[in-house]
């Protein structure tokens, strides 16, 4: 009997060990303290039992429980982009907040996203402050050391902007994270054949554009969309927008976190097969 | 038959220093360690554990009593358990609350960063 | 340096399993002695030779080896110490963020209805100590307990202003005043304490101390994490 209880025991401790989910560890090294209880009481410990009883059991299991609700968090940094991700009204709204928020429900974390503009995001990688990137990003957006990028959920295009007047060799405005090949893979036009000049952010390329410093920019087109809005409007009848490559929208993960980056793709491959995105997708992009 | 109960404790507290030793997650490495605490009172009131023990509770000498002593040392260590594992549950929570995460590697990496930070400047 | 790491790790788990594989081994060989210890009779047979003791354990943590017990009360408030002046010194950990706690008219019912009955027996635990099993450590842990249901039922602000912090403070530190008189008395004239025990009361007091001791230590162990939380 005794050595049937300390076998069921060795088991227990092997399975808190064994377990992923921290909540289930701590739901189960309750029980191993309750069982052990009960062996006090077999081997004539009444007080022990009694006293193991009232804290390991209740008391333990209730403060790690009240410590483990602040851990479970998925810290999302991101940009604002309308339609991806934006506040209105103080309100976070968007196609990816809806995502997050279905994503953080199924493996049980509070979501927690905080904006930051382009150039800070690039300060930030490998920090310790996110676990996720979201923002209308895709591969090549950001330097890639100390990201994994996961699936993608959407496809959109890589855009250029130029005046449809302009005839030769022009001067394009070029993201600074494009600099080396990444442009390359992403474009199916050759990229030699402009004078690029490379930018900080969007913003810088938008007031150079306006002030007819450089003939056109480069941006993928969840950017493009907006940005076109924030063009003086004589020069906005002028210009043109072509579709020079494609780019594929999903999220980055901080690298070491394989076992997020696990659930996001099955999460997004699943969301995928039932239609959910594609329903969000036709609700923000008509 | 309490010989072989007391050889599976030292087994339990094994695989808790195991699990103190190979998890990386800060809260696991304190449930391992809640592990150990329990085993090792367990192994103290088993070690003295003869079959047919009653408890030592009553005015009759003439009765098999179990060994008073491992008990009354143990229970007062049950309770400097729990107030040893609020507190390092507390400096967890600070650690969180500073690097964001529970991973004892990276928050060894961040420390190692502001520490060289701290030198450049 | 990978594979150094690994290595080590591995070396580490070696050494480790074949310390406890020599513990177990010597265990099983030499086998436990099947009489009770020496010291342990001695204990067994004073403790309940006492007359209005017929808990050896007591005896032996409440009497005989009291000077023990409170130097487990010492390290048990350093910790709830610790607890307290770091919810002080990091400010951010107590956000003190005003949720309401969840409203379920079941809940609080039950609460109001349960939290005296707990509070009884933790009490009853307490002071009987010396006759049957519980003791001062479990009657306050069930003190702490009444007062975890009562936090869940009202709300940790409410039940922060039904137990003050100073006054508990207080109190923690006179019933811990109370426990070195009882132990450095006890060092200095023990048959005077110990022996002439009805009429004394000194058993009472022993049962007192230990379990407010260990019910504020618990009370602000509570209160700490539910304070952070903002709610339970």
């Amino acid at each position: 009997m005794l050595i049937l209880f300390t076998f069921l025991l060795l088991g227990l401790s092997v399975a808190v060990l064994l377990q992923d989910r921290l909540l289930n560890a701590v739901i189960l090294l309750g029980v191993f303290s309750l069982l052990s209880s009960v062996v006090y009481f077999v081997v004539g410990a009444p007080d022990v039992a009694v006293t193991e009883g009232a804290i390991g059991v209740a008391f333990v299991t209730f403060i790690y429980v009240l410590a483990l609700s602040d851990q479970g968090k998925l810290h999302v940094i991101a940009e604002e982009v309308p339609s991806f991700l934006f506040q209105e009204k103080g309100e976070l709204r968007g196609v990816e907040l809806e995502i997050l928020r279905d994503f953080s429900e199924e493996i049980d974390l509070d979501l927690e996203i905080e904006f930051v503009d382009h150039q800070e995001l690039t300060s930030l990688i490998g920090g310790r402050r996110a676990d996720m990137i979201a923002g209308a990003y895709f591969p090549g957006h950001l330097p890639s050391d100390g990201l994994s990028d996961s699936r993608s959920y959407h496809q959109g295009q890589l855009t250029k902007i130029h005046l449809s007047s302009q005839e030769g060799e022009e001067e394009i405005g070029v993201l600074r994270e494009f600099e080396s090949e990444e442009l390359t893979e992403l474009t199916e036009e050759d990229f030699a054949s402009f004078d690029s000049t490379y930018f900080n952010s969007l913003d810088e390329m938008i007031r150079e554009y306006n002030e007819g410093r450089i003939d056109g920019f480069v941006a993928d087109s969840g950017r493009m969309s907006t940005a076109l809005y924030r063009i003086n409007s004589p020069l906005r009848e002028e210009s043109e927008i072509v579709t020079i490559g494609k780019v594929e929208y999903g999220f980055a993960v901080s690298s070491g976190e394989e076992e997020l980056l696990e659930q996001l793709n099955d999460y997004l491959l699943e969301s995928a097969r039932s239609g959910k995105i594609d329903d969000l997708l036709s609700d923000y992009f008509r | 038959m309490s010989d072989m109960a007391s050889a599976i404790t030292i087994l339990i507290v094994c695989v808790g220093v195991l699990g103190l030793i190979l998890k990386r997650n800060l809260l696991m490495k304190l449930l391992s360690l809640n592990i150990v605490n329990t085993a090792t009172i367990l192994f103290f009131v088993l070690v003295v554990y003869r079959p047919g023990d009653r408890a030592p509770i009553g005015p009759d000498i003439g009765v098999q009593f179990a060994d008073p002593l491992p008990q009354a040392l143990v229970l007062t260590s049950i309770v400097i358990n729990f107030g040893v594992l609020a507190l390092s549950l507390l400096f967890t929570m600070v650690l969180v609350k500073r690097y964001h995460t529970l991973d004892l590697r990276k928050i060894e990496k961040f420390v190692k960063e502001e520490y060289q930070e701290e030198g450049q400047s | 340096m990978g594979k150094y790491s690994v290595s080590v790790k591995t070396l580490y788990v070696v050494v480790i399993i074949s310390i406890f594989g020599a513990a177990i081994i010597g265990a099983l060989v030499t086998g436990s002695d099947p009489e009770i210890s020496r010291i342990g009779r001695v204990y067994l047979e004073r403790s309940l030779e006492l007359p209005n003791i017929s808990n050896a354990v007591f005896g032996v943590y409440g009497m005989y080896r009291f000077y023990d017990t409170l130097f487990e009360l010492l390290i048990f408030s350093t910790a709830v110490l610790g607890i307290t002046v770091f919810s002080d010194l990091e400010p951010s950990l107590s956000t003190g963020s005003s949720r309401r706690p969840v409203e379920s008219h079941v809940v609080s019912a039950s609460a109001s209805f349960l939290y005296p009955i707990i509070a009884v027996f933790g009490i009853y635990l307490a002071f009987s100590a010396h006759l049957g099993p519980g003791g001062g450590f479990a009657g306050g842990v069930i003190g702490g307990t009444g007062i975890l249901l009562l936090a869940l039922a009202k709300g940790a602000e409410e039940t922060g202003r039904k137990f003050r912090e100073d006054s508990m403070k207080r109190v923690e530190y006179l019933v811990l005043f109370l426990a070195m008189l009882i132990a450095i008395l006890g060092a200095l004239y023990p048959t005077e304490i110990y022996n002439d025990l009805p009429g004394t009361g000194v058993i009472t007091l022993v049962n007192i101390s230990i379990a407010t001791k260990v019910f504020i230590g618990t009370w602000a162990i509570l209160h700490f994490f539910v304070k952070h939380r903002g709610e339970v």
